[in-house]
């Protein structure tokens, strides 16, 4: 009987391509790894001085903001979505850039709903093109 | 006169490149140590969201977390929790050590205004004028 002589092929892996593979490794986790950038609404506060700054009242826009959310542009509810129509309005106006807007939230108003507003003024002042005039004034107390 | 030129041996020439692995996960390596994640935890927050929220660009940033407990604020910096009438203070060191610092304001969004009215006046007193408020950015509005 003749046995076969079993061929033995040496057995071995390929390593050329794990250059390419670390490279795509490499790839991937620049691509994927999500550093945390800041993100925000800029805003300058006032200084803190004694003497006050004396502005004519009619240059100034009250947007008013309740515990529930509801907005009121100089005494005149509005739906908080169309803050920054009614804004951009008011700014083409003649006059309307010396416009101030100041958001008088209520003690127990939300944080999200002032930052909703103010991010509707901003729409409306880059919409505009007009240098931002938008300030934070101290909380109301509730109705 | 007859020269004998002599013909050049043309080896073929080859870079090696079975070191290329190596280099690629060294440098791999690398830039995983290398890389540093902020490791500041702060408060669990749920952020707000803005569409004309931008990237800040100014790599002098202090956080201030704020938070909330019923009708009582909670603030957080460098991962300790202040009383609010202590904001002053830290910040106006931070301020000290960097005068271009913008404070970036990561508030809870249901959080009450009154909380954050009184980190504001903090952050006046301490003269740290230039703030950004964190909000998420996002292109529709639900």
């Amino acid at each position: 009987m003749l046995i076969k002589k079993k061929s033995e092929d040496k057995a071995s892996i390929p390593t050329a391509s794990i250059g390419d593979i670390t490279f795509l490794m490499l790839i991937f986790f620049l691509v994927t790894s999500s550093f945390s950038t800041e993100m925000g609404l800029q805003i300058v506060l006032p200084e803190e001085s004694k003497e006050t700054i004396t502005m004519l009242s009619k240059n100034i826009v009250h947007v008013r903001i309740n515990k529930f959310g509801d907005v009121r542009v100089e005494e005149e509810p509005i739906e908080w979505m169309k803050v920054s129509e009614k804004a951009s309005e008011m700014l083409k106006k003649p006059n309307g850039d010396s416009l101030v807007f100041s958001i008088i939230p209520t003690r127990m108003a939300k944080y999200d709903y002032m930052i909703r507003v103010f991010d509707q003024l901003k729409i409306a002042f880059d919409k505009t093109q007009m240098k931002e005039k938008i300030s934070l004034s101290p909380a109301e107390d509730d109705e | 006169m007859r020269r004998h030129y002599k013909k050049p041996e043309q080896n073929a020439p080859g870079i090696q490149n079975t070191t290329t692995s190596d280099i690629v996960f060294l440098l791999m390596i690398f830039f995983m140590v290398t890389t540093v994640f902020r490791q500041e935890q702060g408060l669990r927050i749920d952020m707000p969201q803005a569409i004309s929220s931008k990237k800040i660009t100014s790599k002098h940033i202090a956080h201030v977390w704020v938070g909330y407990d019923g009708d009582r604020g909670v603030v957080s910096i460098d991962d300790r929790i202040v009383p609010i009438g202590a904001i002053r203070n830290i910040i106006e060191q931070k301020k000290r050590i960097d005068p271009n610092l913008i404070v970036s304001i990561m508030a809870d969004k249901n959080t009450p205004y009154s909380i954050s009215n009184d980190v504001f006046g903090q952050l006046i007193k301490a003269n740290a004028l230039l703030i950004s408020l964190s909000a998420k950015k996002v292109n529709e509005l639900k």
